[in-house]
């Protein structure tokens, strides 16, 4: 064994020229031989979508397992120690999987060291007592796990974490007192985002770093819209000034999803877009509740002006312009072909039901339905 | 931004990339084409939502000053001009688009919601109430065909197994208080309907392109339903883990067959479930062997996904 294949046998991820033929054969996936990619990408192995999550989830649990098992025969009442132990354990685990397998992005590994990260730091923080600082101590475990595995999920968990525990410990009390709760987090977030934007016009080594960059473009400001009291306490628009929320969300997502549909134009690149549409439906809420519009009149007026403006891009964008298309140009097994199934599926069932919600005496309550005659709720 | 036109002129040199996959991949990874499609669904579905939800709200608080008769027809009249754009371009013989697909969903969503407001209003099926989900399904089902829809298919599928008694999507037998034997017969009983209304659209609409979607729903289904006899315990468990077993065998050979990996992930995920269920009902072990199952599991995936990825059987 040569030199340089030796050190490539020891590491513990792919170089970002082996990460990049990974890429490679996961977008030519069925036109190219396995093995070509697997010859050229140092023999580290990946996997598909689907096969990658159910890989996480039994390395998830997998890692708790380990846990339990360590914690069950020891027996140290009260003590943590067992549960970091196991925690720890899995990690190795991981990493053994992860070097002596050449497994890349493949789930199980990531589950194990993810799962495995988490229970360590949540147990060593049980122990000491310091469950207030559960959010940095989370924030670096997950971060550390998403930059080691390369894993943009836990990348952007650890930069939400963080973002989260800047805004309600550290900096928030002025500018929440003064623009309503919330703020802080939601500028931090927007901030984050529009620096991740901004960064993603690089040109990256490894392509981990730019899904890294996307998801905190499309995650962070959403996500921190929805946490906020505003959204958490109902769309009524009835909450005192004091708990209002951020009063310039409107106008940020507004300004976001504007910058971010320019760039996506410009880029040609999905995660702007993504960001965009997520910023858009995030104002869309913010400025019902800001007009108090009724909730239900404002849901079908959004809903049917989406679906107009949805049928006017699919038409113009069926021929090409300028490169762009709405014609699907892909044809390979998609799980969001599972997913659009799943999703006319839990459509379905909220129309069916949506009886269920007259009130009682209008329509005569039946009782449960019973195996033959329609498992209904009997909620008529 | 990533580019990896690098690696797939290197591939194309080495005579593993033809030159129209190459000018394809190439013509990609430089944004010279570059499809929303995925976005435009998605924006869609939200939309959709937003106008059943919505629908669903007016109907729960303003019943009394809209009159039932005012709320079918205009449910009724919405629904048709929903549909219109499905109708005319089936008939115009061009492909509907995705927006179009998904207003033909809202269509058949908002006569879902007229025919159940109707029921609860007018009690039009009298002592037979309970079978206005299988109506539903057999009406989605005719449009379905009719418009040649995969998503009202799905649609049609999830009031069948709701008139089953199953109540989340794909038919997880979830939020019912039925007992697990009464839920196993009723998922399996639906997914046995599922094939054989998948047989005969496969014999009388060859063209109609929607195995996959019954597929999906079937195998769903009869895993779900072979867990709840697992769970049930005792000499039930025999007839379930049986046909969890069969069920496995089924999805595997499938998956490998077809390139699938949604049926393998199936086969090793719901069997691991059974096998912990099994193991969980005696009681005896801690847990160490549940650890074995989940580790093998993933060792069966991992080797199961790479025969599919080497296009190996």
């Amino acid at each position: 064994m040569s030199e340089p294949q030796r050190e490539s046998a020891a590491a513990s991820r792919p170089t970002p020229a082996q990460e990049r033929w990974l890429a490679a054969g996961q977008e030519l996936r069925g036109a190219v031989p396995a093995d070509a990619i697997r010859i050229r990408a140092g023999g580290w192995r990946t996997t598909g979508l689907l096969a990658r999550v159910a890989l996480f989830a039994l390395g998830s649990v997998a890692a708790l397992l380990i846990a339990l098992l360590c914690h069950t025969p020891v027996g140290f009442a009260g003590s943590a120690l067992p549960i970091v132990v196991g925690g720890l354990l899995a990690v190795v685990a991981g990493e053994w999987l992860a070097r002596a397998q050449r497994l890349h992005a493949s789930g199980i590994e990531e589950g194990l060291i993810a799962t495995g990260a988490v229970l360590a730091a949540l147990a060593v923080l049980v122990d000491g007592d310091a469950g207030h600082y559960w959010q940095p101590v989370l924030a670096v475990a997950l971060g550390v796990a998403g930059l080691r595995l390369l894993n943009p999920l836990l990348t952007t968990l650890a930069v939400g974490l963080a973002i989260g525990w800047l805004a309600a410990d550290v900096l928030a009390v002025p500018l929440d007192a003064r623009l309503g709760v919330g703020t802080t987090a939601l500028l931090l977030a927007a901030g984050v985002a529009v620096l991740a934007l901004a960064a993603g016009a690089r040109r990256f080594e490894r392509p981990a770093h730019d899904r890294m960059l996307d998801w905190l473009v499309v995650a962070l400001p959403p996500a921190f819209y929805v946490a906020s009291p505003a959204w958490l306490a109902g769309t009524g628009g009835a909450l005192p000034s004091a708990a209002a929320g951020p009063v310039i969300a409107a106008p940020l997502l507004l300004g976001l999803a504007a910058a971010f549909l320019a760039t996506a134009w410009r880029r040609r690149t999905a995660a702007p877009l993504r960001g965009a549409l997520a910023g858009l439906a995030c104002a869309a809420v913010e400025l019902q509740r800001l007009l108090q519009l009724d909730p239900a009149w404002w849901a079908i007026g959004t809903g049917i002006a989406v679906l107009v403006a949805a049928v006017a891009v699919d038409r113009w964008l069926r021929v090409p312009r300028a490169g762009v298309t709405s014609v699907r140009l892909d044809a390979r097994e998609d799980p969001l072909d599972l997913l659009q199934a799943a999703g006319a599926s839990v459509l379905a069932q909220g129309a069916a039901t949506n009886d269920a919600r007259a009130p009682a005496g209008s329509g005569g309550d039946f009782g449960g339905g019973r195996y033959g005659g329609g498992g209904a709720s009997g909620g008529y | 931004m990533r580019s990896l036109e690098a690696e797939y002129r290197q591939l194309h040199a080495d005579g593993l990339l033809d030159d129209a996959a190459l000018a394809r991949a190439v013509a990609l990874d430089r944004r010279e084409a570059w499809s929303i499609h995925l976005e435009l669904r998605l924006v869609t579905w939200i939309a959709v939502l937003c106008v059943t939800g919505g629908v669903g709200w007016l109907l729960a608080r303003n019943l009394d000053r809209l009159g039932p008769a005012t709320i079918v027809l205009g449910l009724l009249a919405a629904a048709t001009a929903c549909a219109l754009p499905a109708i005319r371009a089936r008939f115009g013989d061009r492909a509907p688009g995705t927006v179009v697909e998904y207003a033909l969903l809202l269509g058949a969503l908002l006569a879902s919601a007229a025919l159940a407001y109707a029921e609860t209003q007018f009690r039009l099926l009298g002592p037979l109430w309970t079978w206005h989900l299988l109506l539903l399904a057999a009406l989605h089902g005719t449009i379905a065909h009719a418009l040649r829809s995969p998503l009202v298919l799905a649609a049609a599928l999830t009031a069948l197994a709701g008139w089953f008694g199953m109540t989340a999507p794909f038919g997880m037998p979830f939020g019912s208080g039925r007992s697990g034997f009464e839920l196993g017969a009723a998922a399996i009983a639906c997914a046995v309907v599922i094939v054989g209304w998948r047989t005969a659209t496969i014999r009388l609409q060859p063209a109609a392109g929607f195995t996959e979607t019954f597929d999906q729903f079937a195998a769903n289904l009869a895993f779900w339903g072979a867990l709840a006899w697992c769970v049930r315990g005792g000499w039930f468990m025999l007839p379930g883990v049986a046909l969890l077993a069969a069920f496995a065998t089924l999805a595997l050979r499938r998956g490998l067959a077809h390139r699938r990996e949604s049926y393998v992930v199936y086969a090793v995920v719901y069997s691991a479930l059974g096998a912990c269920v099994v193991l969980g009902g005696f009681a005896l072990f801690g847990p160490l062997p549940l650890l074995a199952i989940v580790l093998g599991a993933a060792y069966v995936l991992w080797h199961l996904h790479g025969r599919i990825r080497d296009g190996t059987r």
